[in-house]
């Protein structure tokens, strides 16, 4: 046995070494308060480590015995995920309180961003274990951060039960897969076994697991608490980068499922798009409040994107890149809008509270506006093309009755998004609450550049298109 | 020549209103904002005048064609160029977008700023919809220029408007979703059939599409376009959108929106799906003579102006389903031609009922009356606009309506009897409503003058009318320009009824099919002229 480690090349996770010495820097610093050192160090350690994946983008590079790969669908989905990050930074310096905005709190972000950075960089069961149970504990954490909220702490020991289930479940399918194969490697469920059945059941278990981590139907009960609980800079980091996380690890599932029976966990994936789409959708439609609404709303698009994970040999993957992409503008954005409104107020927005925004500030809810159009998916704005994307390779896989559920799905969304534009343009000024600073803010700034890139990604797609269409053959053959 | 093919016209067209749209946000003070916004839709009206003089009218196939490549990844291209049916919807659009600003001149109270970019931003996206040529970026107008309306009726409207624009948006964008659905199979078939991903519109005319997918794709097609129209079952959210629409956005949602559901069944059902057109075709037509009757009894009903006048476009729309679906050339070019003809008569009532609704702040018709002795100018051109919509010969609505009406005797002589209601049901109804307003004695209890019409609302009616009688005396120029592209439209379906028809009776022998043999030929060449494109 060769018990000497293979290639072992360190420098693969470099830009997970950058994001762990900036968490432990992070963890050193005293000072409190915004801007004193904190937020910086955060900032430059991930932008460090959007530089080091921008190294390894033209040689990607393989390590410690081909457990970690980083190809460029690796960077690039670790790529999305740090950009997530650098906007949940600026939300946080604005929303958290001065005695919160401490060191701990970017620390915990950074540590999760490892934990993503590894799930998305590797083809090994155990290795994605890791990767998850790194980015969970740091959530279980975030999630209950502003303790002096009730409903905070519901949601967090919600979050964590459930999380934890979730994460035991994905335990149980490896266990499962590996008593199966042999291997934890995900390759071995493209490989003839010995024990179809149990690899299929570990596959199936798998996919529970991770159904909760996106906030799949019927395994979303969780998301709206959370959300609601969390403070709203940690809600909109959670509805977006696990979410870019747990879709590269399926897709490098999905890449690998085949064999006989396999339409059973294909069937498995529909069932979980089509619930996502119909429970999200109705149930986002009786929503008062803010966040929840925008949780129900993501629920329903992680079933659109499950649509891109049915047609992964006709560029399902590069529909699914194409819309995390859009979906970190359109999501963040709506976020960032939320948190701007309700800072330091303890209290969660309701969408009444925006009545009569459009005459009170214009520009803000112009930009709210936007991003609500996109992401019910209406053009000029990236949010169309995202599903265009989707639902053409979906029609092209041959699976045209989800699509129509789709379609019908997206026609119910129009309802609640819309809803939110009218309230902020159609009721007479001053019926609703919520002040706001007046004057160029850091946070203003990136709203507007959000929504720039909301709107580049619906008139110029085709520049973001080649990105995602470059990358994604490999993630196919990267395993 | 005034321009030569350089130049981007079709371009610099659908995109010079979004710049005075972005011209109006750097503006500060109301008077510079409203003379941007006109400045900007004069000048877009001016360039839509263009074309009318260089279009070659027997030249089959788009001119003015521009063709870059947009989304190569999705086979999407930048497409833009016009052709007969097109080219007098462009500046049908433009002119009425400039009555738009005229008629809200100093009259928005609330948000100007806001109001007078919507309706430029509104304006790219009708312009960018008729002059499309690609079908994603056709999608992507005909969706872009909804939220615009949508504030328009939600913002500016009247009592109830929040439910009339969400109403009007979650229905037409309903229909358009499947419209997606729809174009990206056509996609799909243009792979199989000729080789490439593609959404370009020009080469699609010459995929002869399968029949078992010609009925699905032209089901999702026609809702969404039947939806617009309103075709009779898909008319609901009309009634509603005009009532509470402000005077300028019933103006364009009448003269062009309306327009934009006849324009994408003739650009997308007839010539793509012949098959399933010539299928459904009797019960399209049986939609078009209901919503006929059904309008006009209707707006018979009505008290409130505004209503009566959208219900009696559900019925003039009907009509022009009844006579484009007829399959014959007077159907046809009467269709196009009555397009423009009911954006402007019915334009012209809107901005007339807004003004009177100013006026008097009623538009219930039992509490007017007697107007005619007091606003002497106001009644004079409604009641030549009432008498282009019903019309009467020698107006432009006579041209559009017999030429239909002919369609549809020819089609059937008892649908075109069922057609020719109209008539006499829109001379009931609209007479009726001038003599209430007009005439009789005023039941207002509010004695006293009114003031005629302002500057601004007669620069608009002024050219309106001259244009209703430039087109009723003078037919011949618009029916020259609609000849050859309503050969082409008709040419689709009856060609394949003719193969159809001499494979099963060989000696059956009728006046269509004569026509269509002769089509036949010509279509070759259009074809043939096509690919050279």
């Amino acid at each position: 046995m060769n018990m000497i480690l293979p290639n072992v090349n360190l420098y693969c996770l470099l830009p997970e070494y950058i994001l762990l010495a900036g968490a432990t820097i992070l963890l050193f610093i005293r000072g409190g308060g915004r801007g004193k050192g904190i937020v910086p160090v955060a900032v430059l350690s991930v932008i460090a480590a959007l530089g080091a994946v921008y190294y390894l983008w033209d040689q990607g590079a393989v390590g410690f015995g081909g457990l970690i790969i980083k190809d460029k669908g690796a960077l690039l989905f670790q790529a999305m995920i740090l950009a997530t990050a650098l906007i949940s930074f600026v939300m946080a310096r604005d929303f958290l309180p001065d005695h919160k905005n401490t060191g701990e709190y970017y620390s915990l972000i950074l540590f999760s961003l490892i934990g993503m950075g590894i799930m998305t960089s590797t083809g090994d069961l155990l290795v994605i274990f890791l990767g998850i149970e790194i980015l969970s504990l740091s959530l279980y954490v975030l999630v209950g951060f502003m303790k002096v909220i009730r409903a905070g702490m519901e949601g967090a020991v919600k979050y964590f039960l459930l999380g934890s289930f979730a994460s035991a479940l994905f335990l149980l399918g490896l266990a499962l897969s590996y008593g199966a194969s042999g291997t934890t490697k995900l390759a071995a469920f493209a490989a003839p076994t010995a024990a179809p059945a149990l690899l299929l059941a570990g596959a199936a278990v798998m996919l529970v697991g991770l159904g909760f981590k996106v906030a799949a139907a019927p395994f979303h009960m969780w998301a709206p608490d959370a959300y609601e609980g969390a403070p709203v800079c940690v809600a909109s980091f959670i509805s977006v980068a696990p979410k870019i996380a747990v879709f590269a690890v399926l897709l490098r599932f999905g890449t690998g499922i085949s064999g006989p029976g396999q339409h059973l966990i294909w069937t498995a994936v529909i069932f979980m798009s089509v619930t996502s789409m119909v429970v999200g959708n109705f149930t986002a439609l009786r929503q008062a409040g803010v966040v929840r609404m925008l949780a129900y709303s993501g629920i329903a698009q992680a079933g659109y994107i499950l649509i891109g994970l049915l047609a992964i040999p006709e560029g399902g993957a590069s529909a699914i890149a194409f819309y995390l992409l859009v979906y970190i503008f359109m999501n963040m954005g709506a976020f960032t809008s939320v948190s701007y409104l309700s800072r330091r107020q303890g209290k969660a927005l309701r969408i009444d509270d925006l009545a009569g925004l459009a005459s009170r500030h214009p520009w803000h809810a112009f930009a709210l506006a936007v991003f609500m159009v996109s992401l019910a998916g209406i053009p000029p704005t990236g949010g169309f093309f995202a599903k265009f994307y989707l639902f053409k390779v979906g029609i092209e896989a041959g699976y045209l009755g989800v699509v129509l559920i789709a379609i019908v799905a997206t026609i119910i969304s129009f309802f609640y998004y819309l809803r939110v534009v009218m309230i902020m343009y159609m009721t007479v000024e001053g019926e609703g609450r919520a002040p706001m600073p007046a004057g160029m803010t850091l946070i203003g700034v990136m709203i507007a550049a959000i929504v720039i890139m909301t709107f580049l990604t619906g008139v110029v797609p085709d520049q973001f298109l080649r990105i995602v269409s470059v990358v994604f053959p490999e993630i196919i053959t990267g395993i | 020549m005034l321009f030569n093919a350089d130049i981007p016209l079709l371009t610099l067209i659908v995109f010079l209103p979004l710049a005075g749209a972005l011209g109006v946000l750097a503006m500060r003070n109301r008077k510079w904002i409203q003379v941007v916004a006109l400045i900007a839709t004069l000048a877009t009206f001016v360039l839509t005048l263009l074309p009318l003089w260089q279009f070659r009218p027997e030249q089959a196939g788009f001119q003015f064609v521009e063709k870059v490549p947009w989304i190569a990844a999705l086979g999407v291209s930048y497409h833009l160029g016009i052709d007969g049916l097109s080219l007098f919807l462009l500046p049908l659009t433009g002119f009425l977008s400039v009555a738009a600003v005229l008629i809200s001149w100093n009259k928005v109270q609330l948000k100007e700023k806001a109001y007078f970019i919507s309706f430029l931003v509104l304006e790219t996206g009708i312009l960018g919809v008729f002059a499309s040529l690609d079908a994603v970026l056709f999608y992507v107008f005909w969706e872009a220029m909804l939220i615009p309306m949508f504030l328009i009726i939600g913002i500016w409207g009247s009592e109830n408007r929040r439910y009339a624009s969400l109403k009007f948006i979650i229905y037409t964008m309903a229909g358009s979703v499947f419209l997606l659905i729809g174009l990206i199979l056509m996609a799909f078939l243009n792979r199989q059939l000729g080789g490439v991903f593609s959404f370009d519109m020009v080469s699609w005319l010459l995929l002869k599409v399968p029949s078992h997918w010609q009925y699905g794709i032209f089901i999702l097609f026609f809702v969404a376009f039947a939806i617009k129209v309103p075709i009779f079952p898909f008319h609901t959210w009309l009634p509603d959108a005009h009532v509470e629409a402000p005077t300028a956005g019933s103006v364009i949602l009448a003269g062009v929106l309306l327009k934009m559901g006849i324009y994408g069944i003739l650009r997308f059902c007839l010539p793509l799906l012949p098959e399933a057109t010539q299928y459904f075709t009797p019960a399209i037509i049986a939609l078009g003579v209901i919503g006929i009757i059904y309008g006009a009894f209707v707006a018979f009903a009505q008290d409130d102006l505004k209503k009566l006048v959208a219900y009696s476009s559900v019925s003039h729309m009907g009509l022009i389903v009844v006579g484009v679906m007829a399959g014959n050339m007077a159907g046809m070019k009467g269709g196009i031609i009555q397009m423009v003809n009911h954006g402007l008569s019915t334009g012209a009532l809107f901005i007339l009922v807004g003004a009177l609704y100013e006026r008097q702040k009623t538009r219930d018709m039992n509490r007017l009356g007697g107007l005619a002795a007091r606003t002497p100018l106001l009644a004079t051109f409604f009641v030549i606009m009432t008498l282009s919509s019903l019309g009467l010969p020698g107006l432009n609505g006579f041209v559009g309506e017999f030429l239909l009406l002919l369609g549809a005797f020819r089609y059937e002589w008892w649908i075109g009897a069922l057609s020719a209601t109209t008539l006499i049901l829109g001379a009931v109804y609209m007479l009726w409503m001038v003599q209430r307003v007009f005439f009789e004695t005023d039941r207002s209890g509010r004695p006293g003058a009114v003031a005629d019409l302002s500057w601004g609302e007669k620069l608009v009616m002024i050219p309106l009318t001259i244009l209703v009688f430039f087109i009723g005396l003078y037919p011949s120029y618009f029916t020259d320009r609609v000849e050859t592209i309503s050969r082409q439209l008709i040419s689709g379906p009856v060609i394949k009824t003719a193969c159809l028809s001499v494979a099963a009776n060989p000696v059956q022998s009728n006046l269509a099919q004569m026509e269509s043999f002769e089509l036949l030929m010509k279509l070759g060449k259009s074809s043939s002229l096509l690919s050279q494109e």
